[in-house]
């Protein structure tokens, strides 16, 4: 056990270095330079843009800048281009916010799919299973910024909730209750938006693994040692049909940083997503390449998880 | 407990089995007569496909739903009949007094869990067993089915074992609950040819042990001469001839119970090249009118290709679906 995490703990800081390298030259391959966002801008002389260039490191070759950046990174001193706060600080207060519409999303989906999915398989080609492939591969087919602006109308002009950022404006001196409620509210949409293709997905996922469980040789023994039907299906077949779900419960850290950004920009919610993709468009590379490095830390964690929740539940499984 | 005859376990009567797909209906099974008396083994023998298991899924309930029903016929067990609702068999039946080990030890067995937790729930489901007695008695019927080390063992999952220790688990399994009649669908085809003799003996040395009534599916005669009392041989889902196993393997009467004993190898043919029955078993979809096996059939008589020959019983507690050898052998059997 120790000996295999020793093992994957190298193999994953092997990868993680060359994470670092290619992102790293993947930004500055791109074309465009930060000094030069806004070359019609007459603020921006050329000296200006010289100091810039200096200030950041732009004018060193591209193995210096690597090795000042990711520096600057661990010892926490990098900061934005664009206004010159600690990046760390900046995501950390962006992450606070996306974490409970993450979380929120997450719960749902992974409290909704599975009931959904099971029973649809145990009652193939009924009602039931019908019904909920309809609305599955309604969410799956509908782009979901679409739907978001139909729920949008349809909540603000008849239902009056609130739908904008991610509490209601000047309630920053409510009393706690007010403030939770009024951010619950908030909640609501683009949480149950961000987790509807989330479920209908899964939930397909979790159908076709069970109906290929039901059909194994064990599930027709346990049929013959004359257990009660939710025995069989609950015990036998739903323990093995979970088995691949594991791999994706580890998968899902990463969605941590990625997280939403159309949902996150659709309701102004400030979160990561939106906070990594206005980086990209002021080129702010270490904004940008430290969202990227958190990524990578986090699949690659995400991964161990995996491994080590499925040798959990799968004696077949051993890590060595 | 209204059984006509008071010493017969299992009597399927009429059996037919009805295939659905898509657009094709076919019968796998079609009129099967069949008993199994206490305390007998009978052998239900034919080649692959030709509707054995069927015959053993229906018997327990587990055939596939909802491609395949009964579609007709009787299944009745001590009296109580199994085949009566098209959902609803009857409680307190399979796993107890009635069970069953398969033909493939390797998948029949569920990987994540432990086999004295396979074992022992169906003692705690049936007998009420507090989760400590039930491994207990599970621990003693690794033991009964000769498992080394059981105590170990108990704690083990199936991928450690080995098929022919997988198949014991699956035989302590089907036993835990003491039942009446055990159905064992070709429990040796998928082990090593060693290995097929261990779990025979084990097979023959428990229904000694227990006074079990037996079923055993199998398409090798080798296994009938050292099982059976009764046998069954079914052709294209149906059964084309029963008796006492020695008067069948001594002096099989149709033609395709004859050609199957031609085809065994064995001392006296040493050195020749062992007979095939020529062709193969017709899919239950495509099964030629008349009598089914007249194609492949050497006596083949005109008649053979329009009637459809019915079950002709003959002396000593025998039957066979052919006129023209149930004439000819059977009637100077039956003068002798």
């Amino acid at each position: 056990m120790t000996a295999f995490l020793a093992r994957n703990l190298k193999r994953k800081l092997v990868t993680l270095f060359l994470v670092t390298v290619v992102s790293f030259l993947i930004i500055h391959l791109a074309p465009g330079e930060p000094a030069q966002v806004d070359p019609l801008n007459p603020k921006f002389t050329p000296e200006m843009v010289e100091r810039f260039r200096r200030a950041f490191h732009l004018d060193r070759p591209l193995p210096i800048q690597y090795v000042l950046f990711y520096r600057d990174l661990f010892t926490g001193r990098s900061v934005s281009w664009k206004d010159n706060r600690p990046v760390l600080e900046k995501i950390g207060e962006r992450f606070l916010n996306s974490l409970p519409l993450f979380a929120a999303g997450t719960l749902l989906t992974w409290t909704l799919a599975f009931p959904l999915g099971i029973h649809a398989a145990v009652r193939r080609g009924g009602f039931f299973d019908r019904g909920t492939a309809f609305f599955a591969y309604g969410f799956i087919s509908l782009p979901g910024f679409f739907f978001a602006y139909l729920l949008i109308l349809l909540v603000v002009n008849t239902l009056a909730v609130p739908v904008l950022g991610m509490e209601t404006y000047g309630f920053e001196d409510a009393p706690v209750l007010y403030r939770l409620n009024d951010r619950l509210w908030h909640l609501l949409l683009p949480a149950g938006l961000g987790s509807a293709t989330g479920i209908a997905v899964l939930s397909r996922y979790v159908r076709s693994q069970m109906l290929e469980v039901i059909h194994q040789d064990y599930v027709r023994t346990a049929r013959a040692k004359g257990l009660p039907e939710e025995t069989v299906l609950y015990k036998h077949a739903l323990r093995n049909a979970l088995l691949p779900f594991l791999t994706m419960f580890g998968l899902l850290l990463p969605g941590l940083v990625g997280g939403s950004v159309i949902i996150e920009s659709i309701f102004s919610w400030p979160g990561l997503g939106r906070l990594a993709y206005e980086a990209i468009l002021a080129r702010d590379y270490p904004v940008i390449l430290t969202l990227n490095f958190i990524a990578a830390v986090l699949v690659l964690l995400g991964t161990l998880l995996s491994d080590l929740l499925y040798a959990a539940a799968d004696p077949r499984i051993r890590l060595e | 407990m209204a059984s006509a005859n008071p010493g017969v376990l299992l009597a399927v009567e009429g059996l037919t089995v009805r295939f659905r797909r898509e657009q094709e209906s076919f019968h796998a099974v079609e009129g099967l007569d069949l008993t199994v008396r206490r305390g007998e083994t009978v052998c239900l023998v034919g080649e692959s496909g030709c509707g054995k298991t069927v015959t053993a899924l229906s018997v327990m309930g587990l055939l596939p739903r909802p491609a395949a029903e009964i579609a007709n016929g009787r299944i009745r067990f001590d009296g109580i009949d199994l085949a009566a609702g098209a959902a609803d068999y009857p409680p307190g039946i399979r796993g107890r007094r009635l069970a069953m080990v398969f033909q493939e030890p390797l998948t029949s067995l569920n990987p994540v869990l432990s086999i004295g937790d396979q074992i022992a729930e169906g003692l705690s489901f049936h007998q009420g067993l507090c989760a400590r007695r039930a491994r207990e008695r599970a621990c003693e019927l690794l033991a009964e089915v000769g498992l080394s080390r059981p105590e170990q063992r108990l704690s083990d999952y199936p991928h450690r074992l080995s098929g022919g220790e997988r198949q014991r688990v699956m035989i302590a399994i089907a036993l835990a609950c003491g039942p009446e009649l055990l159905i064992a669908d070709e429990p040796t085809t998928a082990l090593d040819v060693t290995v097929q003799a261990q779990i025979l003996r084990l097979l023959r040395a428990l229904k000694e042990k227990r006074d079990l009534s037996m079923l055993y599916i199998t398409h090798d005669l080798g296994v009938v001469s050292r099982i059976a009392e009764r046998v069954a041989v079914m052709y294209a889902g149906e059964g084309v001839e029963t008796g006492p196993a020695e008067e069948i393997l001594r002096r099989p009467l149709h033609p395709y119970s004859a050609a199957l004993l031609d085809a065994l190898p064995g001392r006296g043919k040493r050195g020749r090249r062992l007979a095939a029955v020529p062709g193969a078993v017709p899919h239950p979809a495509a099964r030629p009118p008349g009598c089914a096996f007249h194609p492949r059939c050497p006596y083949a008589e005109p008649a053979c290709r329009r009637e459809r020959p019915a079950l002709i019983p003959l002396p000593r507690a025998r039957a066979v679906r052919c006129p023209v050898t149930a004439a000819t052998l059977g009637g100077k059997d039956a003068g002798r």
